[in-house]
């Protein structure tokens, strides 16, 4: 029996050595940068479609320099490794758990708009419930990917994920700033230290890894 | 005395155990191998600690075996070596796993 947990332990620890490069924590609070961004450039007077391109090309650059990162310096450093079946059926779990949350995300926003729309019902269009669904799903995708892929640190990161969306109303609803200005600060407080992480994490396997070595 | 008898048979098994599997850089590279489906040269070398050198000479031994199959291809102008265990491999990983653990446990205190 302790043979098997130590067999586990030796594929949980080669698996966990691919997350230790901070380049999922540099592009996830980037991620939330932008949303905090994002409700900047709502409050402001650009209009709704030229905000929506600004972010989609924010967003687009960031997942560009998360694959480069992982292709040009990652790789060259620890080199590539296919997992085993196991592993790939958990990722598959992720996947899917992602794909639930990005399609309940997507109904929310619709939610949010349609709520704004003339026409919805009083009643409907004054329920929070995108901040709750968004904070509630945050938690369990986070926590589903924290538990299948064996990284722990994405617990504290569904949290730092579900708190400024809610927290962004609250703060709204209590002082005298705007909605957005709110949303803007409760996003970069919780996406900033995720990069803050990220970035002492990547100099820190710079270090461990320099590609001369190899 | 009848204890003894039976330990000295159990230790003339350990003359049966695969000695290519019982080195421990190539028990390394092994369980490594075993427990992922393919990876290559420099994850190898990260993971388990050994030179360019010493991890090349191990692999050429395990390839002679028919442990281990390396394939060589070029990713742009540069070589790329993967590494995955064989069927013969992992069974001989396994087999040396149970007969240690057999010859371990029938010890007595």
């Amino acid at each position: 029996m302790s043979e098997k947990i130590n067999l586990k332990d030796l594929e949980r620890k080669a698996f966990r050595s691919t997350f230790q490069d901070g380049l999922w924590d540099i592009f996830l609070g980037l991620l939330l940068l932008n949303m905090g961004g994002g409700t900047l450039l709502g409050g402001s007077e650009m209009s709704l479609l030229w905000s929506m391109v600004v972010l989609t090309l924010f967003a687009g650059a960031v997942l560009i320099l998360f694959w480069a990162g992982k292709k040009f310096i990652t790789t060259p450093r620890i080199g590539s490794v296919k997992f085993g079946a196991q592993r790939k059926s958990k990722l598959k779990r992720v996947r899917l758990a992602l794909f639930v949350s990005v399609l309940l995300g997507a109904l929310m926003a619709l939610w949010g708009v349609g709520s704004s729309v003339a026409g919805v019902p009083y009643v409907i269009a004054r329920l929070p419930l995108p901040a709750y669904v968004w904070a509630a799903q945050c938690v369990v995708v986070f926590s589903l990917a924290a538990y299948f892929m064996d990284v722990t640190r994405f617990y504290l990161y569904g949290v730092l994920y579900a708190l400024p969306f809610p927290l962004g109303v609250v703060l709204a609803q209590n002082t005298n700033l705007s909605g957005s200005v709110s949303m803007a600060i409760t996003f970069g407080l919780a996406g900033g230290p995720m990069v803050l992480v990220g970035v002492v994490l990547f100099f820190r396997f710079l270090r461990r890894y320099p590609v001369g070595a190899q | 005395m009848a204890s003894a008898e039976a330990a000295g048979g159990e230790l003339r098994d350990l003359t049966s155990i695969d000695r290519l599997v019982h080195e421990p850089a190539r028990f390394m590279i092994l369980a490594l191998l075993y427990v992922v489906e393919s990876a290559d040269f420099t994850f190898l070398m990260n993971q388990t600690g050994l030179t360019w050198g010493n991890l090349s000479s191990h692999l050429s031994k395990l390839e002679e075996a028919g442990y281990v199959e390396i394939q060589k291809e070029f990713k742009g102008k540069k070589p790329h070596t993967m590494l995955h265990l064989t069927d013969e491999g992992r069974a001989a990983f396994r087999g040396y796993r149970q007969s240690m653990k057999q010859v371990l446990d029938d010890l007595p205190d």
